[in-house]
């Protein structure tokens, strides 16, 4: 497996989201992020489509994933009536030591404008309650449309710290 | 050029405790490791611990760690986790037939950050005597050391092949 660049963004300082812009052909990419931290105490890590550039504000992410706990039982979830946002981590992150989430992001069919965006995710994060845990699953946004990117932002204020690099696959 | 670099490939054969020392860096945030034909004497789990800029291996109880066993016999998903353990369990590590070796994909984030902790992420197909055994992970090392490297043993088993082969994520900025 080789990966190709396409763009990163690394945040040191309070920023609103993160734009990763070029899934332009036909290609699988991968997304992967390290250090990534909300400036809000149980903060989530969100992600949205963009297409054209613009954030896909419709409500059509399905999910289906496990949330691996360290400290507690695993929970099983499946979500099928549609969201405008799709989680990255279960837990919030911490303004604390290293209270941050990390992750491996593969996204498919964004560029064909005949397919579904899909995607899996797997990320781990140390949570606001200095607890350890997964979000181990896929997504899909089930508009057939042509997509270039996603935007990274959290479910309140603004991300603090991350670098988030897309990559293209060959 | 592609930016997954490799770094480093280790090899060895019949060892109790495999160590990869110094394969992380400053250069990297995030990397892969690739365990591929590990061939064990004895069955059992996959544990690790990272071992510190200075070379000493990491024991104290700063893992929290979590699996999800996937198998094709008996109940198919088995819960696995600890908190506060002096090593991380990775994954089911292979049961003893000639044929059996598996396959594991670790992805590492911050190792080398000194204010960041570091964080593995975990997936893996081996064999059991009674059939497969996949696998999800995740775990974390609760401390803010420059790591350098990482030992992989499995508890009272000899392995008797290994290979690990490194990459770093490469980003340009």
């Amino acid at each position: 497996m080789g990966l190709i660049q396409v763009a990163t963004e690394t945040v040191t300082s309070d920023v609103g989201f993160v734009n990763l812009i070029g899934t332009t052909t036909d290609d699988i990419y991968m997304v992967a992020f390290s250090n990534l931290r909300g400036a809000n105490d149980n903060a989530i890590p969100y992600l949205k489509i963009l297409v054209g550039g613009s954030v896909d504000t419709s409500s059509n992410f399905r999910r289906a994933n496990v949330e691996m706990k360290a400290y507690t039982s695993f929970v099983y979830n499946g979500y099928n009536a549609g969201q405008n946002f799709m989680y990255v981590t279960s837990g919030g992150t911490g303004t604390a030591t290293g209270e941050t989430a990390e992750g491996i992001i593969y996204l498919y069919n964004f560029n064909d404008a005949t397919q579904n965006n899909s995607g899996t995710i797997d990320t781990v994060t140390h949570t606001a309650q200095a607890q350890t845990e997964s979000w181990t699953g896929g997504f899909v946004h089930n508009v057939a449309q042509s997509s270039n990117g996603i935007q990274i932002l959290m479910s309140a204020g603004n991300i603090s710290s991350g670098t988030f690099t897309l990559y293209r696959v060959v | 050029m592609s930016n997954l670099r490799l770094i480093n490939e280790t090899t060895a054969s019949s060892v109790s405790t495999f160590q990869a020392t110094d394969i992380f860096s400053t250069d990297y945030d995030i990397y892969k490791l690739e365990i591929n034909n590990l061939d064990l004497a004895t069955a059992g789990y996959l544990r690790a611990k990272f071992i510190n800029s200075s070379g000493s291996v990491i024991a104290s109880s700063s893992y929290d760690w979590a699996f999800l066993d996937m198998v094709t016999y008996a109940s198919p998903y088995t819960q696995q986790r600890n908190t506060g353990d002096t090593n991380m369990a990775v994954a089911y590590g292979g049961n003893t037939a000639t044929a059996d070796a598996g396959g594991f994909i670790i992805y590492v984030f911050n190792p080398m950050n000194s204010s960041s902790y570091t964080f593995t992420l975990s997936q893996s197909s081996t064999m059991a005597a009674s059939g497969l055994v996949a696998s999800k992970g995740i775990a974390v090392l609760k401390q803010t050391s420059a790591i350098a490297g990482i030992e992989l043993y499995v508890p009272s088993a000899t392995m008797e092949t290994m290979n690990l082969r490194t990459y770093g994520l490469r980003v340009d900025s």
